[in-house]
């Protein structure tokens, strides 16, 4: 029976979906349709009776406790799952393509031996190995690769790209690792830091107008704040909008900023980047403004416009103002 | 303080169309511009002023053809001191543990006390050669660097994780950082930065010269093949709206009523 | 034979375009051409750069590249914007007679503010009564032991008011006709100067054009530059190096306007079409493309003959003859295919167009250009 590791991301106790999404992707790995064994592990301080929790999902629950891995880090976790992979001799390591398993996932390969499968969003099994497929060119294309070979794969998965399924209901058994006293002491944890808060919780928003680079100038931004306003809607937008110091931090969504839920939401100037698209939860209705046809937000807008965000967004506020009976 | 800087040129698609080529297996490079990988600017910059600071000196790097020396001349005129272009038939086909493993045969030989890499590349990036030169190099490494300082054999990185935090680590050096975009704000590549461009350094080396077997490089090398590249599937794309912006706009308003938008 | 720019003269040319991607902002454009402003930010952040005055030697702030460069540079400028593109390049007009003719201590002190975005120059040629025939001047210097004493009206005076500077063509013998001019270095402090603007202009409304009024201005006779008596030869001179920079003032416009029209006709629709699927579209496309090519060609050539060092009138004119009827025609034809859009100002290119015109008045009038090309092939008739 193959063996399959799962890292299992968690913050604030709480797992994280995404160990969920990875025991399911697992078990499909298996020999020709066959069985596997999935093992979860968890790293993290006073985090054994999360990993206990994790029995329904996992064969075998391999947990890592230790103040020293109070906050998770590259460096020590490629060190301690280098070790267990040596001991369990997986088919496959998944790990999470987020920030943290960014962190781990290429310098534990080097250490496992492992060829690494970055960024899937999809993964299976082929009769001399495994394949898988990844976005490339800021979405515009996919690709498919692969690797052969009996086993010790490794592969980061983007979270929301495989389904949850049910828990299969196994009956894990708990194993509690080591942590050596002295681990990686060539990186050392400071401080975590919150981003300052903004005006607004975007968080909490129904209806969010969400910006991006197609604005090209911070002064641009009065349209699209004026465009929110008439709507009752907040403003939001993308890394490139904060990394050039238009908006704080708090206004960011995506998988490096602020996750949020709104019912409505609307892409302008945005090209849709999976880390963007990323921190947007629930089912919202998505509309975008994109003067580029093959921009990757039309294939997960529900509604469209191909147009240039400054004829079409000015216009827009106008008819909206008009069915409003405002202004 | 030295500090080497990897840097890759990337086929500039932001605004462009992308087809796949003859073979399938990458995309037609036609008429596509290149630029300097996004994050790679930052990472030269955080270099440069480093070295501006503390003194010393900063060694770009590339793994790539006679043409990849346009984003080494780059980081000259930026400021960096010196380049050295990783040029070999053998090397062609790499995946990233190759690129990290020929990187990491061509620090072997220089002084060095941080290397800098982007966090993920524009083009087919997945972020994986900066961590994998770390452990190849046997340093410690972090990744998605917002702000970094050094001082006394340590480097302070703050570092994006997720939920819209970051965190401060220290690393002891010799460190690898990989860098996130706005970490700074890159310089403009200026005309005297060219002219004084010409009078450094710049080298190529090749297999032989780095000591690296060419068969543990390139295809040869590899441990994870592309075996195909397609358009993502059409299928639940988005409907887009018809007519001049007048109907545009109007259906949008519509829809956007119907769903409680407005 | 080879077309290739070098290696360094590629990346001048990227630096130029990321500068100009950068900087240059829309808004700001329309703001300074509707309110007649310098861009005095932007052209002090390419100073700093090193855009202006590269082609001085290291000791005066540049970095001692030619007019290839030069050319590349204003190119790409003209091409992000036609307004703030020719400010630039003209915030050093005139500064390359003191390069060319002047002394060390004039070069010290005239060329380095230039480069390092402290000084604007400026050249005083026109008169009210000499604009195409400069062979004699109005405007008279007479000796007066250590000084000149300068008197007379400059008309159509790019950089009036704003430089720091005068290059002035003075009449030093009123007898001698074009062999009795000369050079002379006027601060734009000194007493006896007055500027008038000379009022609403067309295009390049970034830069300042004005009427400057001489009156006993008294100056060292050390600011003689060059030779006295060679006034009109040294001028004759710079004109070979500065009408390719205007030619490549041209070449960018063009390209400019160009760049904003091709991207205009794949978007925009009518008859359930993209307009540039219409044959006649197409046409207007492959024909402003050819031009720009063949402007580009010539702009080029010209530059890279200077640099080797060799002085060809001729291939000058045609330059900038060609190059800047390039810019008009293209700039013409870009409003054409932006239909009404085209003539707002919004959409850019009716201020490409207006931009464009200046091209083929200063520096000598088209028809100028053509008398000079003409006259040389023809030779002198028996
Ligand atoms: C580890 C990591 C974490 C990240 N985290 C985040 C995150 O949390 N949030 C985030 O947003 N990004 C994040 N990013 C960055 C992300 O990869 C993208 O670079 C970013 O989302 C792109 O933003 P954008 O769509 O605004 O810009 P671009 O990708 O540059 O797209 C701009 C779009 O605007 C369109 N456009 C331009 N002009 C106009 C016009 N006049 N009219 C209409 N359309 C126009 C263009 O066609 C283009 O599609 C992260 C990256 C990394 C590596
Ligand atoms: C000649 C050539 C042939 C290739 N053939 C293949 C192939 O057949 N199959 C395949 O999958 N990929 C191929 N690639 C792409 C190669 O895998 C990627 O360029 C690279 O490995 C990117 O890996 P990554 O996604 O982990 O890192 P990225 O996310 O791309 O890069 C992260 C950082 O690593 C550094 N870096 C990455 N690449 C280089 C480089 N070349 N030189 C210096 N620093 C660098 C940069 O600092 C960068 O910001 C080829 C590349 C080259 C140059
Ligand atoms: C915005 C602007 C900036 C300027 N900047 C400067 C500057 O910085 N310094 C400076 O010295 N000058 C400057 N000029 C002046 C410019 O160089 C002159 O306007 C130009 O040389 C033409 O002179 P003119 O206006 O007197 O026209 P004229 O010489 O009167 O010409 C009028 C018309 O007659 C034609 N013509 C004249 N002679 C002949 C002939 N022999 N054969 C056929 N046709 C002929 C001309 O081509 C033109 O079409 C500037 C002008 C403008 C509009």
């Amino acid at each position: 029976m193959r063996k399959i590791l799962v890292l299992v991301e968690h913050s604030g106790g709480v797992v994280d979906d995404s160990a969920y999404e990875l025991a399911a992707a697992a078990r499909n790995l298996g020999e020709a349709g066959g069985d596997v064994s999935v093992g979860g592990v968890v790293l993290g301080n006073d985090v054994t009776d999360l990993a206990a929790g994790l029995g329904a999902w996992f064969e075998n629950v391999y947990v890592f406790d230790s103040p020293r891995l109070q906050v998770p880090d590259g460096v020590a976790g490629a060190e301690l799952l280098a070790g267990l992979i040596e001991q369990e001799q997986p088919f496959a390591t998944l790990i999470p393509h987020t920030n943290t398993g960014m962190d781990l996932a290429p310098a534990l390969a080097v250490r496992a031996g492992s060829p690494l499968f970055a960024d899937c969003i999809a993964l299976e099994t082929t009769p001399d190995g495994l394949s898988g497929v990844r976005t490339r060119y800021g979405g515009k294309v996919h690709a498919r690769i692969s690797a052969t070979g009996d086993g010790g794969f490794m592969a980061t998965m983007r979270p929301g790209s495989f389904d949850t399924g049910e828990a299969p209901g196994s009956d894990g058994a708990l194993h509690t690792m080591e942590v050596p006293g002295d681990l990686a002491p060539q990186r050392r944890f400071v401080e975590t830091v919150a981003p300052e808060p903004g005006a607004v919780d975007i968080s909490q928003a129904e209806v969010l107008v969400a910006v991006g680079r197609g604005i090209d100038e911070e002064e641009h931004l009065e349209i699209i704040r004026s465009l929110a306003d008439v709507m009752g809607a907040d403003i939001a937008c993308t890394r490139p909008v904060v990394d050039k110091g238009w908006l704080s931090k708090s206004y960011q969504i995506g998988t490096s900023g602020v996750s949020v839920k709104p019912k409505v939401y609307i892409a302008i100037g945005i090209s849709g980047s999976y880390q963007h698209i990323g921190g947007i939860k629930g089912a919202p209705y998505i509309a975008a403004i994109n003067k580029d046809p093959a921009a990757p937000i039309f294939g997960v807008a529900d509604v469209g416009i191909v147009g240039d965000l400054f004829d079409i967004v000015p216009l827009l506020e106008q008819q909206i103002r008009e069915v409003k009976g405002v202004g | 303080m030295d500090i080497i800087v990897c840097v890759k040129r990337v086929p500039d698609v932001a605004e462009a169309e992308v087809d796949i080529d003859s073979s399938g297996r990458g995309i037609q490079l036609g008429t596509l511009g290149y630029v300097i990988n996004e994050w790679d600017n930052f990472a030269v910059e955080a270099a440069v002023s480093l070295v501006e600071e503390h003194g010393g000196k900063v060694t770009a790097i590339t793994v790539g053809g006679e043409d990849d020396e346009d984003v080494l001349r780059r980081a000259l005129a930026m400021g960096a001191d010196e380049a050295l272009c990783l040029t070999d038939p053998a090397f062609d086909g790499s995946d990233s543990f190759g690129i990290a493993n020929i990187l990491s045969k061509a620090i072997a030989d220089i002084p060095y006390d941080l290397v800098l890499t982007g966090a993920v590349s524009g083009d087919v990036g997945g972020g994986r050669v900066g961590p994998m030169l770390a452990a190849m190099a046997g340093i410690p490494h972090v990744c998605l660097a917002t702000e970094l300082s050094v001082d006394a054999g340590t480097a302070r990185v703050r570092h994006e994780v997720e939920g819209g935090l970051e965190r401060v680590v220290e690393l002891d050096l010799p460190a690898l950082v990989t860098v996130q975009t706005g970490m700074n704000e890159p310089r403009y590549v200026s005309v005297l930065g060219i002219r004084k461009a010409r009078r450094k350094p710049l080298t190529a080396a090749g297999a032989a010269e780095i000591g690296i077997a060419p068969d543990s490089v390139g295809p040869a090398g590899t441990r994870v093949t592309v075996e195909e590249m397609f358009l993502p599937p059409k299928g639940e794309a988005a409907e887009i709206l018809q007519g001049d912006d007048e109907d545009t706009v109007a259906a949008l308003v519509e829809r956007l009523r119907q769903q409680g938008g407005v | 034979m080879d077309f290739h720019l070098t290696k360094e003269q590629q990346d001048i040319q990227q630096a130029a375009r990321e500068f100009a991607a950068g900087e240059f902002d829309k808004e700001l454009a329309l703001e300074l051409d509707e309110k007649h402003e310098f861009p005095t930010d932007i052209w002090q952040k390419a100073c700093q750069e090193g855009f202006v005055g590269l082609h001085f030697p290291e000791e005066y702030g540049g970095a001692e590249y030619g007019v290839v460069e030069n050319v590349l540079v204003v190119e790409e400028f003209c091409r992000r914007d036609s307004g703030i593109g020719a400010a630039l390049m003209l915030a050093d007009f005139a500064s390359e007679n003191v390069l060319r003719f002047g002394t060390d201590e004039q070069k010290e002190k005239y060329l380095p503010p230039v480069a390092a975005g402290e000084a604007i120059s400026a050249g005083a040629i026109t008169e009210p009564d000499h604009g195409s025939d400069i062979t004699s001047m109005n405007t008279t210097a007479v000796r007066e032991g250590d000084e000149w004493v300068i008197n007379g009206v400059k008309t159509f005076i790019t950089n009036a008011g704003l430089c720091k500077y005068y290059v002035v063509i003075c009449q030093t013998d009123p007898e001698a006709g074009h062999r009795g001019q000369s050079m002379i270095l006027v601060d734009a402090d000194a007493e006896g100067i007055e500027v008038a603007d000379v009022g609403n202009k067309m295009g390049i409304r970034m830069t300042a054009t004005g009427e400057v009024s001489y009156k006993d201005v008294r100056v060292p006779a050390s600011n003689l530059l060059g030779t006295e008596g060679k006034g009109f030869y040294q001028i004759l001179e710079f004109f070979d190096e500065s009408r390719i920079e205007t030619a490549a003032q041209g070449l960018g416009t063009a390209q400019g306007a160009f760049d904003r029209a091709l991207e205009y006709v794949k978007g925009r629709e009518q008859f359930g079409k993209k307009i540039a699927q219409f044959q006649a579209t197409q046409h207007k496309i492959a024909d402003m493309a050819t031009k720009i090519e063949l402007a580009r060609l010539i702009t080029y050539k010209a530059a890279w003959n200077f640099d080797q060092g060799r002085i060809d009138p001729t291939l000058t004119s045609m330059a900038k003859f060609y190059a800047g009827r390039t810019a008009v025609e293209v700039a013409d034809e870009a409003i054409q295919m932006l239909g009404g859009y085209g003539y707002i100002t919004e959409f850019e290119v009716e201020r490409f167009y207006r931009d464009a015109k200046i091209c083929e008045i200063y520096e000598g009038t088209r028809e100028i250009q053509k008398h000079t090309i003409a006259n040389a092939i023809i030779g002198k008739l028996k």
